[in-house]
């Protein structure tokens, strides 16, 4: 019973695999995955006296096969030819080279060989042979000197069938675009990613532009309806006094400067200073404002924030930091008002009109990503959330019940940001 | 021990004729890997030149023999076993047996490229004292050995 099942599930398996395996004309013998160039330079390296196929028109095959491949470019490996050590293992590929050998079995051993196809670069080198009536192929690429994949197809007299039919056997597939001689030094030289070199400190300093406002998005207006229709009479008279936006006007550009750093690529914290400037918000249908020339609050922010990231080198000149960070924060209000031209004196709910604290206490929390181009110059986008209230950390004295509610003792916004930063690394 | 080894080869193999260690040395040095954990290192020739005899034809079949280790006691996993291989051996008054171990490889000399390799490991215990005699038994023995070993790889 039990073996009647492996054998239908070994014959699933079959089919499978049947089924998975794409159509080509040529009996690919092996094919472990290997990068296609875009643009791709390919040798054509043959120990037999006539090249069954011509480099010019395998070009073009490579072009008709695949759209993405860019302007390829065959040629003849004249030199390889003409080198004894490369002969050598040509004639050695032609004597060994079957249907049932293994990739391995394959690879060149004498150093000059093996120098010489680990040094080829982003160049693929295919190693075409006519054996009898069939053409044997083994393509080569990157720094390996174990081929990369072989095939067989029939050998006919039309070169250019034969060079589609390898086009197709070996080049179909997405390819990818060429690196620069520095990119690909670069990229020799990277540390593997269970090896990377991480700074013990790595800073940044920057000045940032953004908007500010109460409402968070994707959460319902009922919550803010209340604060944001409200408008201030006489000066200090609103329905509600918890948050300050029952006073001011809540939306407004948001300025910082900042400054911070991350320890071992994971841990840091970041000092900040951040301004807005926020109207109160009166109402226009009472008289006694017909004294007033404006009124505005300056909002100043002093806090630092905990940060918490990771480094994502993508590509060389790129590295990507997103984070996520919490802080607090102290608010200061600093009002600026001003009577018209010609008033010399308030009316009387002018000269009592709102204070506010000397001072908030607040927390902000949120996430954000440093763009870093070049390792130095960085860009930087943040969003969050701030708060800002009545001191926690006071004693509550007998008669706090009898206390009147402190102005702005729940004051909450949402903010986003953008930053231009210089960054720096101490090894 | 070397002529008994050959002695005992050729009863099998009619034409068997020896090339010097100074060929093998030519060779370039290379890691062979037999199994997850058990390398051998040996020289093995150059891809593309087959070797020729003092009469210019060239042999199908070459065994390179690697290295041929005489001692008390051994094991060949403590020779060429990865994961045992810097095992500590206690001080011993007394060896039960004399070992040989012999790593080899049956080359295609037509198509330069290894056929079989193997490590073959021979005891012979010692009754009394060591004698030549013993000597030319467990070369013999060894050749036996290597002969099953290389019929039975063959046969794969």
């Amino acid at each position: 019973m039990k073996t009647h099942f492996l054998k239908g599930s070994l014959k699933c398996l079959l089919l499978f695999l049947v089924a998975f395996i794409p159509a080509s004309a040529g009996d690919v013998f092996f094919k472990s995955p290997y990068i296609i160039w875009k643009d791709a330079e390919v040798l054509i390296w043959t120990p037999d006296s006539i090249p069954a196929i011509k480099a010019t028109e395998f070009s073009l095959s490579l072009k008709r096969n695949n759209s993405g491949i860019g302007d390829p470019t065959a040629r003849l490996a004249g030199d390889w030819q003409r080198d004894s050590v490369a002969f050598l293992y040509s004639a050695w590929l032609k004597e060994n080279i079957d249907a049932n050998v293994h990739a391995e079995n394959l690879r060149a051993r004498a150093p000059g060989m093996v120098k010489r196809l680990t040094e080829s670069g982003d160049i693929m080198i295919l190693f075409i042979t006519r054996k009898g009536d069939q053409l044997y192929s083994v393509l080569f690429e990157g720094e390996s000197a174990e081929p990369k994949a072989a095939g067989k197809i029939p050998y006919t007299a039309d070169s250019i069938a034969m060079g589609d039919a390898l086009a197709e056997m070996f080049f179909s597939g997405h390819a990818e675009r060429r690196l620069t001689a520095e990119e690909r030094k670069k990229a020799d030289s990277r540390p593997n990613e269970y090896y990377e070199e991480t700074p013990k400190f790595h800073g940044w300093a920057g000045v940032g532009a953004g908007f500010t406002q109460a409402k968070v998005p994707f959460t319902p207006n009922s919550w803010y309806n209340r604060k944001l229709r409200s408008r201030v009479k006489s000066y200090r008279n609103t329905q509600d006094s918890l948050s300050i936006w029952n006073f001011l006007d809540d939306e407004s550009p948001l300025f910082s400067v900042y400054a911070g750093g991350t320890w071992y690529g994971f841990i840091g914290a970041e000092l900040f200073l951040r301004y807005s400037q926020h109207d109160a918000k009166l109402d226009e249908s009472d008289t006694v404002y017909k004294e007033l020339d404006h009124w505005t609050y300056n909002r100043y922010e002093i806090g630092l924030n905990i940060h918490l990231s990771t480094t994502y080198h993508t590509a060389s000149f790129l590295d990507i930091v997103p984070y996520a960070f919490l802080g607090f924060n102290y608010s200061f209000f600093s009002e600026d008002i001003g009577l018209k031209d010609g008033v010399k004196e308030g009316s009387n709910a002018y000269n009592t009109r709102i204070k506010f604290e000397d001072f908030y206490k607040g927390a902000l929390i949120g996430v954000g990503s440093h763009f870093i181009f070049y390792d130095h110059y960085g860009v930087d986008l943040r969003a969050g959330i701030a708060s800002r209230g009545r001191s926690l950390d006071r004693e509550p004295s007998p008669d706090g019940v009898a206390e009147p509610t402190v102005i702005g003792g729940s004051t909450i916004d949402c903010f986003i940001s953008l930053g231009l930063e210089y960054h720096w690394s101490l090894k | 021990m070397e002529s008994s080894v050959t002695k005992s080869l050729q009863v099998f193999y009619k034409n068997l004729s020896l090339f010097p260690d100074s060929l093998y040395l030519t060779f370039p040095e290379e890691t062979q890997k037999l199994d997850e954990r058990v390398f051998l290192r040996g020289r093995f020739p150059a891809q593309g030149i087959p070797v020729k005899k003092n009469d210019g034809t060239i042999p199908t079949y070459l065994l390179l023999i690697h290295e041929f280790t005489v001692g008390l006691d051994l094991h060949r996993e403590s020779f060429f076993d990865y994961a045992l291989i810097h095992q500590e051996v206690s001080d011993k008054k007394t060896s039960e047996n004399l070992t040989i171990i012999i790593s080899y490889t049956l080359w295609d000399n037509i198509k330069q490229r290894p056929l079989f390799s193997s490590i073959i490991e021979q005891n012979k215990p010692i009754k009394e004292e060591i004698t030549l005699d013993d000597l030319v038994k467990i070369s013999q023995a060894t050749a036996q050995a290597l002969l099953v070993d290389i019929q039975s790889g063959v046969g794969k």
